[in-house]
């Protein structure tokens, strides 16, 4: 709850409620619409008050979408071309050419905003979803996104 | 079934081992391949003309992870590679066929076991000694106190080529012959204690390296095992300023098959660094560092590290019997660029001058003054530039000069004279 506050804090706005936020955090595979909410927000796209269905629809009208149900588990290499698109990071020649999961996950891992062991398609937490969002929005203040 | 053919088998066992386990976790598992290339122009009077060079390397990465319990597990390595270059139209290589393993807690909280077992990257804590690819095992345990590491390690499947294992003058003899399939080899053991930011932020380590010639010398030939005992602090000074100082005692007993007695030699490496870094100041970071590798005479003799390298990125000395200054800055000066290619653009210059250690024994270069002469051997000034276009393509170019020092305070003859060198380098990932 600490970590998801700590790293909520740094939204544009504040998230929808804290009970997705516990249920995040508590989650040993994160879902695609909980994954949808959170960049989204966190990219400004959506605002706090915007439902998951919506936020899964908004993700989906993007040139690269993922094709996934909201309750589907995403794994890092969805998570990480889900953060790519959402932010609008520019990737690698490879991701330019083929704007894949394990692209995009090679490029954040570049950026450092994927830590620790960095198998596309390896189960994401929630709690490890917060931490690389949390990395996104701190590289965006920085103004080092792009 | 010669010997040749039983290494060979060995190791390919290694690589099919590695292959196979993959399967058994498709789950974690990924893979990326590497392009890398080198041209390069090196000139000198001693060389007819310009001497061109080229290579390129093509490797694939394979990686895979099996979970064991919550939070340890082993991580499948393999990296086969394919070099092309102008003296040799392919080396296909393995450049590591590892299993690592980390297994947090199992000695208790606080405590991290892990281990490697493969082909590895293995170095010694002190620089100058051993930093080469090994099969080898690699235990390290860490607790909050003290870390300790017990590696062994065998360089005999190790391709003729790439292998750099070169201390004896059977080693060295054979290091361009062809019909070597396999480097020289040896078994090295090491043993290291770690007492990580003890007081002041400083980390002291003290290790020992044992290393056995496994030659079957013929009449002539010699074979050399030698012992290294050393240690090194390194840690913080202030805020931005970092320090290493090393020191590496060898004892290296030579034999040379039919003749009688050994040879044996004591010798020293130290060394001295100081880095300092402001990223606030375009990514500026200062180098300053000193090294000494012995033979000196009476005291001691030659210092003889398991991987040989050599001494100046133009020079290439031989690294016995030298000491050097080198002084390196580099930085970015687009690091607060909105676009990240534009931010990475670096570029560095370094300056080194080195000396012989003893000015009775010649140094093993083209032009060394006969065995007088003095101590100062020349100077090498580098520049490089280094762009990251994209997380996946990058691009340097190196140039510089090495001056040799000539007449009565030099190691060189005047026949000697200033020798240049330009590289251009490329590397892709996809």
């Amino acid at each position: 709850m600490v970590l998801g506050l700590a790293i909520l804090a740094t939204l544009p706005v504040a998230a929808q409620s804290n009970e997705l936020i516990d249920r995040v955090l508590a989650s040993p595979s994160i879902t695609y619409g909980d994954a949808a909410y959170l960049v989204l927000l966190g990219s400004g796209r959506i605002d706090e008050t915007t439902p998951i269905a919506d936020a899964v629809r908004e993700a989906e009208s993007a040139p690269v979408a993922l094709g996934k149900a909201a309750e589907d588990p995403l794994t890092l290499g969805d998570f990480s071309l889900l953060t790519m698109e959402s932010f609008g990071i520019p990737g690698g020649m490879m991701y330019r050419l083929l704007p894949l999961p394990r692209y995009a996950t090679r490029e954040l891992a570049f950026r450092d905003v994927v830590q620790g062991r960095t198998y596309p398609r390896m189960a994401l937490s929630g709690e490890r979803a917060l931490r690389i969002v949390g990395r996104v929005l701190t590289l965006q203040e920085q103004g080092r996104l792009r | 079934m010669n010997r040749h053919a039983t290494r060979f088998l060995g190791a390919l066992g290694l690589v099919a081992l590695t292959v196979s386990v993959p399967h058994l976790a498709a789950q974690e598992f990924t893979w990326s391949g590497t392009v890398d290339g080198e041209s390069a122009v090196r000139i000198a009077d001693y060389l007819d003309d310009p001497d061109v060079t080229g290579s390129v390397t093509a490797a694939v990465r394979v990686r895979s992870y099996i979970p064991l319990g919550t939070d340890g597990g082993v991580e499948l390595r393999l990296r086969p590679s394919y070099t092309w270059s102008d003296d040799r139209p392919y080396l296909v290589d393995v450049e590591r066929a590892s299993a690592d393993l980390t297994l947090p807690g199992v000695l208790g909280a606080g405590t991290v076991l892990r281990g490697q077992a493969g082909r590895v990257p293995f170095s010694a804590p002190a620089p100058g000694v051993l930093s080469h690819t090994l099969d080898a095992v690699d235990l390290r345990l860490s607790t909050p106190l003290v870390q300790a590491r017990v590696a062994g390690g065998y360089s005999g499947l190790l391709l003729n080529p790439v292998s750099d294992i070169r201390m004896s003058a059977s080693d060295l003899a054979e290091a361009a012959d062809d019909d070597q399939f396999f480097g020289p080899s040896r078994a090295i053991a090491l043993g290291e204690v770690s007492l990580p930011e003890i007081v002041l932020r400083q980390t002291v380590r003290v290790y020992g390296i044992g290393q056995w010639d496994l030659r079957s010398t013929d009449a002539g030939e010699d074979s050399l095992n030698s012992f290294y005992g050393g240690a090194v602090v390194q840690g913080p000074v202030i805020s931005g300023l970092y320090h290493q100082i090393a020191a590496t005692v060898s004892s290296a007993t030579s034999t040379v098959e039919g003749q009688s007695g050994d040879t044996t030699a004591l010798g020293l490496h130290a060394s001295v660094r100081l880095q300092y870094y402001r990223p606030d100041l375009f990514g500026s970071r200062v180098s300053l560092s000193g090294t000494l590798s012995s033979g000196l005479g009476g005291d001691s003799d030659r210092f003889v590290p398991i991987s040989r390298g050599t001494v100046g990125r133009i020079a290439q000395l031989p690294p016995e019997n030298l000491a050097g200054v080198e002084l390196s800055y580099g930085f970015r000066p687009f690091s607060g660029a909105a676009s990240r290619s534009i931010r990475d653009i670096d570029f560095s210059a370094t300056g080194r001058t080195l000396f012989r250690v003893d000015t009775d024994r010649a140094l093993d270069a083209v032009g060394a003054a006969a065995s007088s002469g003095g101590p100062l051997v020349g100077t090498e000034i580098l520049g490089r530039v280094g762009w990251r276009v994209l997380s996946d393509l990058g691009f340097a170019v190196e140039g510089g000069a090495f001056l040799p020092t000539t007449g009565s305070s030099g190691s060189f003859t005047s026949q000697r004279s200033p020798e240049y060198l330009v590289s251009v380098t490329g590397s892709a990932s996809f």
